[in-house]
């Protein structure tokens, strides 16, 4: 860490951009937007204040906190993916043979954008698709669904699928991770003869600790903000309310419900809820440092 | 960003103009004829009409290459105007319109779904009642869906220009192949289900559905409703007055969990989008049945190209209580041209659209593009498919009923879509479903208290001190480099 | 000696199967946008038996608003000038919150990456009604300021987790060489950290060439992206599959081509030891 006079200045100076932007196209809009949570408004005519209407009705809102209640079982899933995203990654590092072929291959997915996956899955998860027939080829045809279809899988097939969107991602980030580590490291623990999943669990982890975390930090954000396209395209929040997500319900309030004051106050608690969960995920890392 | 000249003229003073012509004639002439090139130049001022719809994208076929050529003859007509025709995505079209209409800017000619999006958007729109001649009005139909309170004789806020509706089809060949006399279609409840019985045995379907976004049962209870519930009724249905634990509204419901129930949906139809995929289940042949519409694609004429227009039918809705309305078609949802607030060519925008609804337009609009135009001044012989003419005819002969569902506020619609996919899944039953969505009416109607002031204050200051104590606990976060440089140490 | 080969070779099909279940989607869409829509309603999941290049053709040369080529520019530029600036504003944020100390630093830090937290769909009025009001609509630099303003609470703390890394001495050492603050930044920081600016050069480009939203609401007609271009082809009733399938395959290439150059730069060969 730099200190003095200088270093102060420069400081100031090259935050002075970020801060520019982010306080200019993102929070003056919130602002608005906590606002008018406080109001009944549809968007184009002047709105009518209304106090915390909107967030008691929020708070009797069952279809809500059914919403909830699925976004807090993808943030549940989301170590699933953590490790996932480090063991491919890991063995990619490691050189396994065709290690340049997979890390191509990974990330494909990301490639397109959520618009094309949800389009993709929903036309190869049909009952008659390629999934079933392959599941009936090798002899699991039992498992043979309407994978997006039946209100029982439709969560679990969407987190799959959002899942098969983002690992890639993780995959690249924790790639760039494992370059920053010096060779020593691993070698060294090698050497003292630690392999599989006591290597990634004692060594690998530890060492890319602060790069989990941030990439643990930016999913959680991800998956209560961003998961809307996802939802829109393969299941409109269906079969019934199985897959609503609060993000989602943001939008079918703000623009197909006409009630933006009360989308406003949905958007203002889902800040609220993110920025807990955030600071309880941190403070769990931070736990694990000592 | 549009220049407007103010030409101002008065009648010339008579002293002032002896004066002129006496002292300054040269000038007044200067003046005067200034004044002339002026007013010509503003009469022939270009403008730019900005329209926007989501049919303009592909300008090669349909329904953009129908618009387009109105756009050449309209300019033509009209030397001085310009048409900016501009394509927005038909899935964000209102997220798009409502931040354009948020911020008053944006086209002046706006395409909109006739129905719930005209009236929820109708604090953007411009009444039409003073820039609209009667003999215009009385040429078209679909006003009760573009006008205040469903009312055709409310307030205008949108032009309908075409028809679209729910009309039933059946696969004359597949249900001969399953021994089912279609000389008249089986329209009875009894005779339709043995249809589809029939159909089952052979490996098909009953009816193509597609459930994935909700919409196809709404679909069926707008065809179905008229057998059971009356016009006035259904508003009561919509305002809350009748409840929808009604026994009328859990007979058709109750209609709709049997077909479900006795499988005669294709397999997987809960993820089946209704476009494309349910319309190629009937048009791969996979299903007798299908709901489809009158306008624009899953309808006559898309079937006459596939099956050949012998070998379908058209029917109304299958009848478990015959009755007068029983044959009533529901229409909505074709799309209507509004003219927005802000803007500064009213009678131009206006000019564009009537020139759109003309009948020499709607006749290329029913040759060309093959949908119903809402012009009845066409002339309905132009229907060579016998299956069109027959829906003519039904629209003709007025039996025709607006959407119910189409009239239902949209948490509400969004609701009954939701609760019609649990019943179809089998998660709820009739009862339930009907339970929630009277619960919904009940919520979308309450009226709110209003907080008082203070208390909201007394509440935002006390979230500023949690914010802070967060804040403070948040010295822990890591990324800043304090906590990792002391536990280096440490 | 056996075991270990036998370990290999299932982490080896395991990662096989992984790639195939990426790879297969994608083949997918490019076996659709080779059908005709006839073939695709008899045939929707096979190899195509008729395969045509009409639906790209079509894609192609078509309509007289404009041809993907004007809107491939368009993305390109947008995209282009998104990454890079993101670049510079993430870079000297990352550098500041990670190596010099100044007053309200974390709180500032945390402002960024709260700004995060909000969902895109709530801001998107007042958002609108601003641009307007500036002036900023159906202008690419608008749309540009907000990519980037999108991409700097993930950039900057990519950046600064990465930074981070960097030990004091480092910099230290550069300011007895006599460097200011920018040349450290440029010389010393940016070079170490080429893995994770590569990474947020990758993700900015993808996410940015992909945005459908954003883009739809501050471009008009001739400005816009060639995302936008693809999602306005599809109307209210038609989907006609092979021929979507066709453009998005079109769309997805530039980005894929990207990753394919750039992907080498992810290395393991980059390690600390210029730090040494």
């Amino acid at each position: 860490m730099v200190v003095g006079r200088s270093a102060a200045r420069a400081g100031y100076l090259f935050v002075a951009p970020a801060l520019l932007l982010v306080i200019t196209f993102r929070a003056v809009p919130a602002i608005s937007a906590l606002l008018h949570s406080l109001t009944r408004w549809n968007g184009v005519t002047p709105p009518t204040y209304v106090g915390f209407a909107n967030f008691a009705r929020l708070l009797g809102d069952g279809e809500f906190w059914t919403a909830l209640s699925h976004n807090l079982a993808i943030v549940c899933t989301i170590p699933l993916w953590i490790l996932v995203s480090l063991v491919l990654a890991l063995l990619i590092h490691q050189e396994t043979p065709g290690w340049r072929f997979f890390r191509a291959a990974y990330f494909l997915p990301s490639v397109l954008s959520p618009v094309v996956i949800g389009l993709l899955f929903s036309a190869l998860l049909r009952q008659n698709g390629p999934v079933n027939s392959v599941l009936s080829a090798i002899g699991l045809g039992g498992l043979a669904t309407d994978w997006l279809g039946n209100a029982n899988t439709a969560l679990p097939t969407l987190i799959v699928i959002i899942l098969w969107g983002i690992f890639g991602h993780g995959v690249i980030v924790f790639l760039a991770g494992l370059a920053a580590v010096p060779k020593e490291t691993f070698e060294a623990a090698r050497l003292d003869g630690a392999t599989g999943w006591r290597f990634l669990w004692h060594i690998v982890i530890p060492s890319l600790r602060h790069v989990i975390e941030f990439w643990g930090v930016n999913l959680v954000v991800w998956s209560f903000t961003s998961l809307f396209a996802f939802v829109y395209v393969t299941t409109n929040g269906g079969p019934g309310y199985s897959t609503m997500l609060v993000s989602y319900q943001v939008y079918l309030q703000a623009f197909e419900a006409n009630r933006m004051g009360y989308a406003c106050a949905i958007g203002t608690a889902l800040f609220m809820m993110v920025f807990g969960v955030i600071l309880i995920q941190v403070r769990l890392m931070a736990g694990k440092e000592d | 960003m549009y220049v407007t000249y103010t030409v101002r003229s008065h009648p010339p003073d008579t002293e002032c103009v002896m004066t002129q012509l006496t002292s300054h004639r040269f000038a007044s002439t200067v003046v005067t004829i200034a004044f002339a090139i002026a007013a010509t130049l503003a009469a022939q001022e270009p403008v730019t009409l900005t329209v926007w719809d989501w049919h303009a994208a592909d300008t090669t076929k349909g329904p953009g290459l129908w618009l387009k050529n109105i756009d050449r003859a309209f300019e033509e007509a009209h030397p001085n105007i310009k048409i900016k025709h501009v394509a927005q995505s038909h899935n964000e079209y209102y997220q798009i319109f409502k931040a354009a209409a948020a911020s008053r800017s944006g086209p002046d000619v706006v395409m909109l779904h006739q129905g719930t999006r005209v009236l929820g958007n109708k604090h953007s729109l411009l009444p039409l009642s003073d820039l609209m001649p009667a003999e215009f009005k009385a040429s078209l139909v679909g006003w009760d869906l573009t006008s205040e309170g469903f009312d055709a004789n409310g307030t205008p806020y949108a032009v309908p220009i075409a028809v679209q509706g729910n009309v039933w089809y059946y696969n004359k060949t597949l249900l001969e192949e399953a021994g089912i006399d279609v000389s008249e279609p089986p329209q009875s409840w009894g005779e339709f289900l043995a249809a589809c019985e029939a159909v089952k045995k052979l490996g098909k379907a009953g009816v193509a559905v597609g459930e994935k976004e909700g919409g196809w049962a709404t679909w069926y209870i707008n065809s179905s409703c008229f057998q059971v519930l009356s016009d006035a009724e259904m508003n009561q249905l919509v305002s809350g007055e009748m409840a929808w634990t009604d026994p009328k509204v859990a007979a058709v419901f109750e209609r709709l969990s049997e077909l479900a129930t006795k499988g005669h949906f294709q397999e997987g139809f809960m993820s089946t989008a209704l476009w494309p995929e349910a319309r190629y289940v009937f048009l791969r042949g996979e299903a007798a049945f299908f709901l489809g519409l009158i306008s624009d694609v899953a309808h006559w004429k898309d079937f006459a190209a596939q099956f050949g227009a012998e070998n379908v039918g058209v029917m109304t809705a299958p009848v478990f209580q015959p009755g007068p309305d029983a044959d009533r078609i529901p229409v909505g949802g074709a799309f209507a041209y509004a003219v927005t607030t802000w803007t500064r060519l009213p009678k131009e925008a206006f000019d564009y659209i009537a020139f759109v609804a003309s009948a020499e337009n709607a006749k290329a609009f029913l040759t060309d593009v093959g949908s119903f135009p809402a012009n009845q001044q066409v002339d309905r012989a132009l229907f060579t498919d016998p299956n069109a003419r027959q829906i003519a005819d039904w629209i003709g002969a007025g039996r025709t009923g607006t959407q119910f569902t189409g009239k239902l506020p949209e948490t509400v619609n969004d609701t009954v879509m939701r609760e019609c996919q649990r019943l179809l899944g089998g998660q709820t039953d009739v009862a339930g479903a009907l339970a929630a969505i009277q619960q919904a009416v009940v919520v979308e109607n309450e009226i709110i208290e209003p907080t008082p002031p203070g208390m909201v204050i007394a509440v935002g200051v006390g979230a500023l001190l949690v914010i802070a104590i967060a804040v403070l606990a948040m010295k822990r976060l890591t990324p800043t480099g304090e906590r990792a440089n002391r536990t280096g140490e440490g | 000696m056996q075991r270990d080969r036998i370990n290999r070779l299932a982490i080896v099909i395991i990662l096989t199967a992984v790639s195939v279940t990426t790879v297969y989607p994608l083949c997918f869409v490019l076996q659709t946008s080779l059908k005709s829509e006839s073939e695709y309603i008899d045939n929707p999941y096979g190899w195509p038996e008729r395969p045509t290049l009409t639906n790209f053709r079509n894609v192609w040369g078509e309509s007289d608003s404009g041809n993907l080529a004007r809107f491939g520019a368009n993305s390109m530029i947008v995209v282009v000038s998104g990454v890079v600036l993101s670049w510079c504003v993430c870079g000297m944020a990352g550098y500041a919150f990670s190596h010099l100390r100044f007053r309200g630093r974390r709180a500032l830090f945390f402002v960024v990456l709260g700004s995060m937290m909000i969902a895109p769909q709530v801001i998107i009025i007042p958002l609108y009604a601003m641009l307007a009001r500036i002036g900023l609509l159906n202008k690419h630099i608008g749309l540009i300021l907000v990519y980037v303003t999108l991409a700097t609470p993930f950039g900057t703390y990519l950046m600064t987790s990465y930074l981070r890394g960097v030990p004091g001495e480092l910099v230290e050492a550069a300011q007895v060489d006599g460097a200011n603050h920018v040349q450290i930044l440029w010389r010393v920081m940016l070079p170490v950290a080429r893995p994770a600016l590569v990474t947020l050069g990758i993700f900015n480009f993808l996410w940015m060439w992909n945005e459908l939203l954003f883009a739809l609401l501050i471009l008009q007609e001739d400005t816009r992206t060639l995302t936008v271009r693809v999602a306005t082809l599809q109307g209210e009733y038609t989907a006609h599959i092979p021929h979507i399938s066709a453009a998005l395959f079109l769309t997805a290439l530039p980005v894929l081509v990207v990753f394919l150059i750039f992907q080498t730069q992810l290395t393991k060969g980059m390690t600390m030891g210029a730090v040494k």
